[in-house]
């Protein structure tokens, strides 16, 4: 894949992610950063494309960047990581999926209906399995550092 | 007690309400509990409701439930409360101090309604593109996005149940575009649709569902889980049935 063709999907998702900050009241710099993730999701979807078989480990190892970005910027400006997660990860929303669904119902066409019913709700897991993923790790890496702390007499707060 | 009980309460309501993550508002009670010398206070947090019993030293306790009926996604204030938890776990400021500065998160800015329609707009035009849409799609999108939010905020003004108002926005995104299409304004239907309908794509409900059953708060994954389904219900039906009544009876009418 061209690099000229990864950026203009890539500048649209920044865009689409940023309107969202108007919807969901996000205010000043956080409003970049969520933004960023946003492109950063598509960017990593379209870096791994045509290395599967299918595009849903594609969709899962875009959420787990996308994941670990956020986890990163929240730690980074101690905000809570569901203020640059919902924002991130939505260009991957598998939006094109359930419409077409819906699409193929009304007209008749069940057997089509039925796989990108069944490939949308594949996508939709594997999203889930990256958070998932992510989140359990980030848990159990934050427990074990604040066991060091306490061991070293640091208590935060 | 009963000032920390209510600071603490206060705080946790108003975080809860504006879309934090139930762990995190119960990690926010005890926490403020603890830092003011009741280390045993017992909370229990839902979507829609509070818990909190702090216990003396000598067994005296005190309860309090806030039950939250409207809840939105506020990521600003979500932002501050945090912080102001963390402050006040840290400084130990006083009730006053504290009340003041939960009312002054609470009264802060929100984007006017023009804002937000220009949002939906602008949601509605990127993903378009973001869709291989054409740019006249893509302005056709932005219009009707507009639309869209007006029509959103009309019906919830007459208090219109969430479910119906998805019904309607579907039903609209599905009937706008064909007529804008069929009026020549733009081409391609499907990708004006898939724009437009990423405004109410229910994203946010399902992320916090998968989070909240990472934490093991079942039951709260559960309330979101159901609320993101019943969204998407709301939507597909909007959308199916223009698609299968509207359109095609219009499709008649103009030959």
């Amino acid at each position: 894949m061209n690099l000229y063709a990864m950026i203009w999907p890539c500048v649209y998702s920044f865009f689409a992610s940023l309107a969202f900050s108007f919807t969901f009241n996000l205010r000043g710099a956080n409003m970049f950063y969520a933004a960023l993730g946003g492109a950063l999701s598509w960017f990593v979807y379209l870096l791994f494309a045509g290395c599967f078989s299918s595009d849903i480990p594609q969709y899962f190892l875009s959420m787990v960047a996308v994941s670990i970005y956020s986890e990163y910027m929240a730690r980074r400006h101690k905000s809570p990581v569901t203020v640059y997660l919902v924002i991130s990860y939505i260009p991957l929303v598998p939006g094109g999926g359930a419409y077409y669904t819906m699409e193929y119902l009304v007209e008749g066409n069940s057997a089509l209906a039925a796989e990108t019913g069944v490939h949308t709700l594949f996508i939709a897991g594997a999203i889930a399995m990256g958070i998932v993923l992510v989140s359990s790790l980030v848990r159990i890496y934050t427990v074990y550092i604040r066991r060091r702390l306490k061991a070293r007499g640091i208590t935060r707060c | 007690m009963k000032e920390i009980l209510a600071a603490s309460t206060t705080l946790g309501y108003d975080i809860l309400r504006h879309g934090a993550e139930t762990y995190r508002v119960e990690e926010c009670i005890t926490r403020i509990c603890r830092a003011y010398g009741y280390p045993n206070t017992d909370v229990f947090v839902i979507p829609s409701s509070i818990v909190v019993t702090i216990t003396d030293g000598d067994g005296s306790y005190l309860t309090r439930t806030r039950r939250v009926l409207r809840r939105d996604t506020d990521l600003d204030k979500v932002d501050k409360l945090n912080a102001l938890s963390r402050e006040v776990c840290a400084n130990r400021p006083g009730y006053d101090e504290v009340m003041a500065r939960l009312q002054e998160i609470e009264q802060g800015p929100v984007y006017s309604p023009r804002m937000q329609m220009f949002g939906y707009g602008m949601i509605s035009a990127f993903f378009t593109l973001f869709y291989q849409g054409g740019l006249l799609d893509a302005s056709a999108a932005f219009v009707l996005g507009v639309l869209l939010k007006w029509v959103i905020d009309k019906l919830a003004k007459f208090e219109a149940s969430s479910f119906f108002i998805n019904i309607v926005g579907g039903a609209f995104t599905a009937c706008s575009c064909y007529l804008a299409v069929k009026a020549g304004f733009a081409h391609n239907q499907d990708k004006m649709i898939i724009g437009m309908l990423m405004n109410l794509v229910p994203g946010i409900a399902l992320t916090n569902a998968m989070r909240e059953f990472i934490a093991a708060d079942l039951i709260s994954g559960m309330i979101k889980f159901a609320e993101a389904l019943i969204t998407s219900i709301g939507i597909a039906i909007g959308v199916v049935v223009s698609l299968a009544i509207f359109t095609p009876f219009l499709e008649v009418l103009f030959g």
